[in-house]
């Protein structure tokens, strides 16, 4: 801990970390004992090059908060340092983002109660993190608080009030399976915020936006135009590369919801959460096996009455599908070729649909593709 | 150092179990959980780092409890056993060295009886023995369950009673004040100075078995009635969680534990040793002295009102009718000693006990299978107390687990630690020559589990689950007897005969059926009673 009082570049930091020095070695000394790889010297640069900035921003708003924000980053540090999810080994880029780019910009929440604002802001970082391998989400999520806090729309909140933005905003960057929750959380943000963080076209009042989205989940915001097929999203990979199917997944509509099949064990079962902005596989609740099965086989069945090979057209599907299921009918209305719209390798393993979206997958790949028309 | 502290004040915020195990969510790795759009502003912000109150708000007391739970297993404790093992399916397991000792890596959540016990024990109010070799925490668990009710480490200091052979029963209770006894023209007028730990909602009596016999006494009246005695005057205790410690597990050490104490024990628990693998942990703590009972976070202590409420749901916990009847029947094997009456109902190892003659000498060949009759087993029957302190500790632990009633498990787990003391071996049965069965005479634990299991391979083997025809007349009684007409009563009567005859015809002499045929008569006598009264009313119409 000397060497980083030594080399501190940023005063506050090292005067705060000098204070309480012997309780900060302590600290680090039972850190090291549960993160055994924690090195001194990665853990120095992560305080020095994102911790300091934080501290340094919370300072200029209210000094005497120093010791509780200097603590809290010292803490969350720790825990990040000693998971390799900061330094130079962190296994993704999520929270060195979150830390350098987000955390200075809102020392008017993180002085409020800081191990809760910093470590909050951590977990969500690993919770989108864990729902999207490619990590942009997270990086979206970021980006997107960011400006809403250059522009000030995150100033005068309360940690509750942050809270609630930071479900929208996870939401509004594809955490698919938060809308629920982040349409109620939408109602009681102030507008302004708001409108920043959903971004519907500016020509749009915001009151016509809600309901749209509550009604719409495949409205991204802009204003109405031709209605077309479109592939909205692509989820899943295979376990091998740290997606959940372990085998080329199944899907079917029960119960309101898509639910996909990942593997042969009865057990394996996710749901499907798709709206305009992304898609997601999240736990599935106990259901009677027996209907979710039974839908899975209607599935395949109306698979099984495409054409193989990849020319899929939507003739082809309104035709099999008129008599079988109307909710498909309706969405094949349109007459757009759902090949267009749809680029996975066949054969089609099952096929069904919502009144909003359709729901494809393929026996020779480990994703799901879902079409919606918007 | 204060800053450390604070780290090691941390109480994990994520809910310790799925609130409702039934509807968990399956959740495969590295993928997010949420089921049916109950994805929240909790779900997002909690996690490994810190959690917002939001995560905290909706966890129930029993979430409380188990965070307290960990946080002792997982913090405050180094190297805990996880002896209390449930597993929601076979479990993986492993033999070591020519005995075969079973290793079981249990698959659902297990726990430490070192540390659950004593917190269950601080819910239900009762009175827990925490016994072992010195240094094993044995103390500093029972300092750690008053600080979690609340009380300060200098009020805590202040009021454990530390066993020693000068003790008197003025320095356990209080003393009259030296004026007012001068002054005093009755007893009346007397003052006593009771002593702080009696009004206490935790007690602590340290090296109990050190503490002189009269004094044990006086201890037994506060322990027992819950009230102090001195000078004519009376201090009535609250309810209270005890805490005793003792190095000696038969209870002995300086005084002779008397009889009438150990019997107010309602549950025992043994500190295990510590396993040098977590020296290293050990090492962190000296380096950082820190001891846990001063930093036990504020998150996890308890108020008054939230033991009182937790006591509630625990009292609110069902014990399924099937199990039950397996406590019964496990309950019903010890008590009857053959040898020991002429008339049935004196046949018990209580009248045998009363007498004061060996059993040995009045032990009969009466035809049964000595190996299979678990009855020998022990010199004692269950009594009154034990059974209610064991369906008393099932129901808590199914609360501590979140469940709404007891499970099986719950019963083979937690029954030996109650009946540790109260069940009293013989280890002169012939059982326990058994090939595999003499280390039962030193393992308590594992002999009266083995014992429960036993029970229910004999409860299934008699079928009693489908066919017990005892329970099907006690329904049959228990709906009443109002409406019942004579010839009804007549009916019911021959039935019990008819069982009887049955039973005295093929069936040997074991506990459970003694108690059987003792309620057969009792049901007998009732209908007896009522038919003479039918009668009698019938001739005055």
């Amino acid at each position: 801990m000397s060497q980083l009082l030594d080399d501190a570049p940023v005063q506050v930091l090292a005067r705060e970390l000098n204070r309480n020095r012997d309780g900060f070695n302590a600290r680090f000394s039972h850190a090291r004992a549960r993160f055994r790889g924690l090195s001194g010297s990665e853990f120095h640069e992560v305080l020095r090059e994102l911790g300091a900035p934080v501290l340094q921003a919370s300072h200029d708003r209210v000094p005497e908060r120093d010791p509780e924000v200097a603590s809290a980053l010292f803490d969350v540090a720790f825990e990040a340092c000693g998971r390799r999810l900061l330094g130079r080994e962190a296994a993704t880029p999520s929270l060195k983002l979150l830390w350098r780019d987000l955390l200075p910009l809102l020392p008017q929440l993180v002085v409020q109660n800081p191990r809760r604002c910093i470590g909050g802001l951590c977990n969500a970082a690993t919770v989108l993190d864990a729902a999207d391998a490619s990590r942009q989400m997270t990086a979206r999520w970021i980006e997107l608080l960011s400006q809403a806090a250059r522009q000030n729309a995150l100033e005068n909140l309360s940690l509750e009030a942050f809270d609630r933005a930071c479900l929208v905003a996870a939401w509004r960057c594809g955490l698919a399976h938060a809308r629920p929750r982040a349409l109620v959380s939408l109602k009681g943000l102030e507008p302004n915020l708001a409108r920043l963080l959903m971004r519907p076209d500016e020509e749009l009042m915001w009151e016509e936006c809600l309901p749209r989205w509550e009604n719409k989940p495949f409205w991204n915001g802009s204003s109405p135009t031709e209605k077309t097929l479109r592939t909205m999203a692509i989820v899943g990979d295979w376990s091998g590369f740290g997606g959940a199917m372990h085998q080329p997944p199944l899907a079917c509509f029960f119960n309101g919801r898509f639910w996909v099949r990942c593997a042969q064990d009865s057990g394996s079962w996710r749901l499907l959460w798709a709206d305009a902005f992304g898609a997601t596989l999240a736990g599935a609740p106990r259901v009677d096996s027996l209907a979710l099965q039974e839908a899975l086989r209607q599935s395949q069945v109306l698979a099984s009455r495409l054409p193989d090979g990849v020319e899929i057209t939507v003739e082809d599907v309104a035709w099999r599908c008129q008599w079988r299921d109307e909710r498909l009918q309706v969405l094949v209305s349109a007459s757009d070729d759902l090949a267009s719209a749809w680029s996975g390798p066949g054969p089609v393993s099952s096929l069904c649909a919502s009144r909003d979206a359709l729901v494809v997958t393929s026996a020779a790949s480990h994703r799901v593709w879902v079409v919606a028309r918007v | 150092m204060a800053s450390f502290l604070d780290a090691f004040r941390r109480v994990p915020q994520s809910p310790t179990i799925p609130p409702d195990a039934s509807a968990a969510p399956q959740v495969l790795a590295g993928q997010p959980e949420a089921a049916d759009g109950d994805f929240d502003v909790a779900d997002l912000l909690a996690g490994p780092f810190v959690a917002p109150e939001a995560a905290t708000a909706v966890a129930g007391l029993d979430d409380k409890l188990r965070q307290a739970y960990f946080w002792i297993a997982n913090t405050a404790i180094i190297s805990p056993f996880y002896d209390i093992e449930y597993s929601d399916a076979p479990p993986q397991s492993y033999s070591f060295g020519d005995d075969r000792t079973r290793l079981s890596l249990p698959c659902d959540q297990s726990y430490s009886s070192f540390v659950l016990l004593p917190l269950l024990n601080l819910v239900l109010r009762r009175r827990c023995l925490l016994v072992g070799g010195p240094g094993r925490g044995k103390t500093a668990t029972a300092i750690l369950m008053g600080v979690l009710a609340g009380y300060s480490m200098r009020d805590i200091k202040r009021a454990i009673q530390h066993g020693q052979p000068q003790m008197t029963i003025a320095d356990l209770l209080g003393n009259p004040l030296p004026s007012s006894l001068v002054n005093a023209q009755s007893m009346e007028q007397v003052h006593i100075s009771w002593r702080k730990w009696l009004g206490m909602r935790v007690k602590i009596v340290d090296e109990y078995n050190r503490i002189p016999t009269r004094t044990q006494s006086a201890l037994l009246t506060v322990m027992a009635d819950n009230y102090a005695e001195m000078l004519d005057h009376v201090y009535e205790c609250p309810e209270a969680a005890w805490y005793l410690t003792a190095n000696d597990d038969a209870g002995g050490g300086t005084y002779q534990v008397i009889e009438a104490l150990r019997d107010r024990i309602d549950v025992v628990v043994k500190a295990l040793h510590f396993n040098t693998r977590f020296l290293g942990d050990l090492l962190a703590r000296i380096e950082a002295e820190v001891r846990p009972e001063e930093v036990v976070p504020s998150d996890i202590v308890f108020s008054e009102a939230e033991i009182s409420e937790i006591h509630r749901q625990v009292l609110a916990v069902r014990v399924p009718t099937p199990l039950l009847r397996r406590i019964e029947f496990f309950a019903s094997h010890f008590e009857f000693f053959e040898g020991a009456g002429s008339q049935l109902e004196y046949k018990t190892k209580d009248t045998l006990k009363l007498s004061g003659i060996a059993e040995a000498a009045l032990e009969t060949d009466a035809g049964k299978d000595r190996l299979k009759d678990l009855g020998a087993q022990t010199r004692n029957g269950l009594s009154v107390r034990a059974l209610m302190t064991t369906l008393a500790f099932c129901k808590a632990v199914a609360w501590f687990r979140g469940r709404r009633e007891v499970e099986f498990e719950d019963v083979r787990q937690i029954m030996p630690f109650v009946l540790h003391d109260k069940l009293v071996q013989n280890a002169d049965a012939p059982w326990f020559e058994t090939e595999g069965n003499a280390v039962f005479r030193v393992d308590k634990v594992g002999w009266i589990r083995r014992l429960f299991e036993l029970s229910c391979a004999e409860y299934e083997r008699l079928n009693l689950d489908r066919d017990d025809i005892v329970a099907r007349l006690s329904e049959e009684f228990e709906r009443g007897l109002e409406g019942v007409d004579e010839r009804q009563v007549r009916a019911r009567l021959a039935q019990i005969e008819k069982v009887l005859a049955e039973w005295s015809r093929s069936r040997k002499l074991y506990g459970h059926v003694f108690d059987d045929v003792l309620k057969l008569k009792y049901m007998h006598q009732r209908y007896t009673n009522y038919a003479r009264w039918l009668a009698w009313s019938n001739r005055r119409t």
